[in-house]
Order: C-alpha cells, then structure tokens, then sequence
C-alpha cells in the first residue's frame, strides 16, 4: 500500500514522465527553436550515443578473447587416459574418428585421414586434437 | 500519451539490426533527433526522483545503445525508426531502475544532497537529527509538486492537465475529458513543458 510520500514520489514521476513523452510530439520546428535558444551542442550527445557503441564492440572483443584463451587453456589442460603404443594409439584414433564420422561426416576434415602416415610423435597431438572434436560436439549438443 | 509500446524479446534474430547498423543509425541522426533523445532521457531522469541513484541522462542513453549492441533488445529498423526504438528502450529501462529501486541500499553523500525549486540545497548528513536522507528526498517530491501546481494554477487548462497527468491519463483521455482539440492540448503542453524545464533551469536541473 503506498503511503503518503510515496504518492508524491510517484506523481511527480507521472508528470515527468508524461513530460518525456510528449516530446516525442513535439514538431522538428519547436525542436529547432529550443536548440537555438540553448547553449550545447548536439554533437556531443552524438558522440557519447557513438562511444556507447565502442565501448559495446571492445566489450564483445573482450569476451571473445576471454572465451578463446578460456578455450586454449582447457584444451592444453584436457587429461585423458592416453595409449602407451603407437599402434594403440592409431586404433583409438580410429575409433574416435568413426564415431564422430557417425555423427556428422562433414566435419571430420581430410587432415585426419592421413593419420596412419603421421609420426609417432604426432599421435598424441592429433589425439588430443580429435578429443576436443569430440567434446565440442557433446556441448554442442547438449545446447 | 499514447505511446506505442514493443517487446523487443519478439523480434527476430534475422530482423534486429547489428551494431553496424545501429552506429549508421546514429551517424545519421539529425540535430533536431538527437535534441528529441537527449530531452526525453533528460525528463525520465527527472521522473526517477531519488530512485535514480546517481545516474543521469547520459547514462540512460548510453544503457539503451548498450542494450541494442548486446542484443539485451532488438531493433527492426523496417518497423520502428531509431528514435522511437531507443525512446521506448529509455522507457523501459528507467521504468526498470524505477522497480528495482531498494530502499536499504547504502547511499553516497553525494546522493543526498539535494535541490529544491527554489534552489534550496539541502544535505541530511549535516543535519544532526535527520532519522533518513529517504524522508527528505519525499519531502522534496511534495515540494516539487506543490511548486509545479503553483505554477500551474496561472492556467486552468494547464492545471487540469497536469492533474491527469498526475492520474496516469494518457493525452487521449485527457482531451476526451476535457472535450480540447489535440491543437489546444498540445499548446498548453508546450506551455506546460516550457514552464517546467524554467524552473528546474534556475536550481541548476534542467
């Protein structure tokens, strides 16, 4: 229940506001007389409405960076039980590969393909690389 | 006033316009518009009383680009022009702040001090016996209205308009009640808007 100043406050908010609102009525010619008698410069406001608009972008900048480091640093920390051979290593891979063919066959690339000539010392990096695959396409479908 | 009102939430991705979009928006701006934002946000401010916690105009111009660039709000610019989108994104953002309002937050001094009219400044803090700064801030929304009713009271038309305003009217109901064309209505308005912005000119509030 709204006590006594409460009322006032909100009655004055009513004025004000109908204030505002009538402005959006107002002719461009009755506008144009009040930026005459006026000091200020409309171009000033333009500035802060283009810096709002700045500042938006960087934030978004910022975030997406954050999110890109977020994701390195996860993806340099992922921990997995890693086969000791390199022929164990090459049938997980395998595996992984056919799986994530089984979900979608457009995003397993031709680089994958060539695993059975790549190095051993490639194994564990191509590993990891298929597991990040993997878990971005879990996420993706958890959303 | 009848003002129309959108759900942002309902516009489609696809339709809402980026922030490319958005900045050619306000490039192209005339002065007259940009004239019509910064006075419209201006009394939304003044609507907020004590409740805007020391937040002016510009940071309510700035929230409502903010909103549009963070897809927080969407703009079909085939449907409303820019103005009118950023007016009712003022509209709901102050009306928000308004809401949200909490009456136990802890309060700057700076906050405190406060303006009458009259160009009384006034600071509870360096009142020894001030139980809150919320009871002066009301007093001061009753004095504020006792000084727009005074002035009001030159014009009946005036008065009787700003009673309803008071009232939560619209302008529609308000020149059915009164039977006015929308012409006199509108120049008591201006009258009315005139008088006002004098008056909070002189303590330094405009």
């Amino acid at each position: 229940m709204l006590n006594e100043n409460d009322k006032y406050q909100d009655e004055l908010a009513n004025i004000m506001n109908a204030i505002a609102d009538s402005v959006l009525e107002m002719a461009d010619e009755e506008i144009r007389e009040e930026l005459n008698e006026e000091e200020g410069n409309t171009e000033v406001v333009r500035q802060i409405l283009l810096n709002s608009v700045t500042a938006c972008r960087q934030k978004k900048l910022r975030e997406a960076r954050k999110q890109y480091e977020k994701n390195i640093f996860s993806f340099q920390e992922t921990k997995f039980a890693m086969p000791e051979s390199p022929d164990e290593k090459r049938q997980l891979i395998q595996a992984m590969l056919g799986n994530l063919a089984a979900q979608n066959q457009v995003r397993v690339t031709a680089q994958f393909r060539e695993f059975e000539n790549l190095p051993d010392e490639d194994l564990d990096g191509v590993l990891r690389q298929i597991y990040a695959l993997q878990s971005a396409e879990k996420a993706d479908d958890n959303q | 006033m009848e003002v129309a009102t959108e759900n942002s939430r309902r516009i489609p991705p696809e339709k809402a316009a980026s922030v490319d979009e958005i900045n050619d928006a306000i490039t192209s701006l005339t002065a007259e518009e940009i004239k019509r934002l910064e006075k419209f946000a201006r009394w939304r401010i003044k609507g907020l009383g004590r409740k805007k916690m020391g937040r002016n105009w510009e940071v309510l111009l700035n929230e409502a680009v903010v909103a549009f660039c963070s897809d927080t709000r969407r703009w079909d610019k085939e449907r409303v022009d820019f103005v009118r989108a950023m007016t009712q994104a003022m509209r709901s953002i102050s009306d928000n702040w308004r809401r949200t309002f909490d009456e136990d937050e802890p309060r700057l001094e700076s906050e405190m001090i406060t303006t009458s009219l009259y160009g009384e400044e006034s600071n509870p803090l360096s009142m020894v016996a001030a139980p809150n700064w919320n009871k002066q801030k009301e007093l001061e929304a009753q004095k504020d209205i006792e000084i727009i009713e005074s002035l009001m009271s030159k014009r009946v038309l005036a008065s009787l308009i700003v009673a309803g305003w008071k009232d939560i009217m619209t302008g529609a109901e308000i020149r059915k009640e009164l039977d006015i064309s929308q012409e006199d209505y509108d120049k008591e308005v201006k009258w009315i808007r005139r008088t006002v912005r004098a008056a909070f000119k002189e303590r330094g509030d405009a």
